[in-house]
């Protein structure tokens, strides 16, 4: 039995407990020590991939209930991360594209109210490095932020981003050329202080 | 990959682990998981029956309507406005009202009138061969003297 949140939840489904559907609340359990583990990072992901942290709970709130929706016909359960990792790139591309209708249909008085993500940026002190990420191709980003941040190997990324591992291997090395100004520019400033 | 480039993707590493430690969940995100969770496995119990049911309803209105039609049989093409082949006039031919004043039909060039235009519509002393047809029985052989006593033998259509 483990006991998350006050609530006890059987790990087993011949554990005798008057649950009225014992797999279901396994299931519970599996996928909120998912969460405890993994929610952070993935939302960092997230906010990488989007500069939006509203956005961002968003999606990795949708790719946890898709996961544990997902959850029976998961056979490998180590493969949870990388379904989880496709499930947040997945659900970060359908904002971002939301996001790019939205602001062609805007009209142009509302362009003077800043953006959520300009809004949710704004609360981090330095975001330059995120800043030049936001003006990278998306495959580009995705390739930079699952290998340099998450450290995924190239097969893995692949997997996450549904691309053959030689197109990771040449949008992170184009991301790390367009990123290149930004980095020796901070690497600069850290040399400075 | 050049010393300059690994120098590079280690600060990318250290610059992104620092300026995403900023990020951190809402207090209740766990929460609110938890609810959405619940709230999808009460709704998965009806929805399964409920989405069967939806899927063959949808899947039989095509059968319905198409058995529907092949019962009632051929269906013919009835003018705006017409009221029917069950009024006594022919099938498509709107029938004139004896109270009313005399209904003209639509405007345009009719097989009737060489010179086109409306034409003045009079009901016909004679019922015609779809009259006759709409007021059988149907069956599903060759219709009989007995079963349909205004119709001969041989005007009998498949």
């Amino acid at each position: 039995v483990t006991i998350i949140d006050g609530e006890r939840y059987p790990l087993s489904s011949r554990s005798g407990s008057a649950s009225a559907d014992p797999a279901a609340h396994e299931v519970d359990a599996a996928v909120t020590l998912l969460f405890d583990e993994q929610y952070t990072r993935m939302l960092r992901v997230a906010a990488a991939l989007l500069g939006d942290f509203a956005s961002a709970e968003d999606v990795v709130q949708d790719a946890f209930l898709a996961v544990h929706s997902a959850w029976p016909r998961i056979a490998d359960k180590a493969e949870v991360s990388g379904y989880l990792h496709r499930c947040v790139v997945n659900g970060a591309r359908s904002r971002l594209r939301r996001r790019a209708v939205a602001q062609r249909l805007r009209p142009v008085r509302g362009r003077d109210v800043p953006s959520a993500e300009e809004t949710a940026l704004g609360q981090l002190s330095d975001t330059r490095l995120l800043d030049a990420l936001r003006g990278l191709p998306r495959c580009e980003r995705e390739a930079v932020v699952l290998r340099y941040y998450v450290d995924l190997s190239e097969r893995e990324a692949a997997a996450a981003l549904g691309v053959r591992p030689g197109s990771v291997k040449g949008y992170a090395s184009r991301g790390m050329a367009r990123l290149r100004d930004t980095l020796d520019d901070l690497a600069e400033a850290e040399e400075r202080a | 990959m050049t010393d300059d480039d690994d120098v590079r993707a280690e600060l990318l590493r250290r610059r992104l682990d620092h300026e995403l430690a900023g990020v951190r969940a809402t207090p209740d995100a766990r929460r609110a998981l938890r609810a959405r969770m619940r709230a999808q496995r009460r709704r998965s119990w009806w929805s399964i029956p409920l989405t069967a049911v939806a899927v063959v309803t949808v899947a039989m209105v095509p059968v319905v309507v198409l058995d529907a039609m092949r019962g009632n049989g051929e269906p013919t093409p009835m003018a705006p406005g017409a009221t029917g082949a069950n009024t006594g006039s022919p099938a498509g031919i709107p029938s004139a009202s004896p109270t009313g004043p005399p209904r003209v039909a639509p405007t345009g060039r009719s097989k009737g009138s060489p010179t086109g235009g409306a034409q003045l519509l009079t009901p016909s002393p004679v019922p015609s061969h779809a009259t006759v047809r709409s007021n059988c029985p149907r069956s599903v052989g060759p219709p009989t003297p007995a079963a349909c006593p205004n119709q001969s033998p041989g005007t009998a259509t498949p």
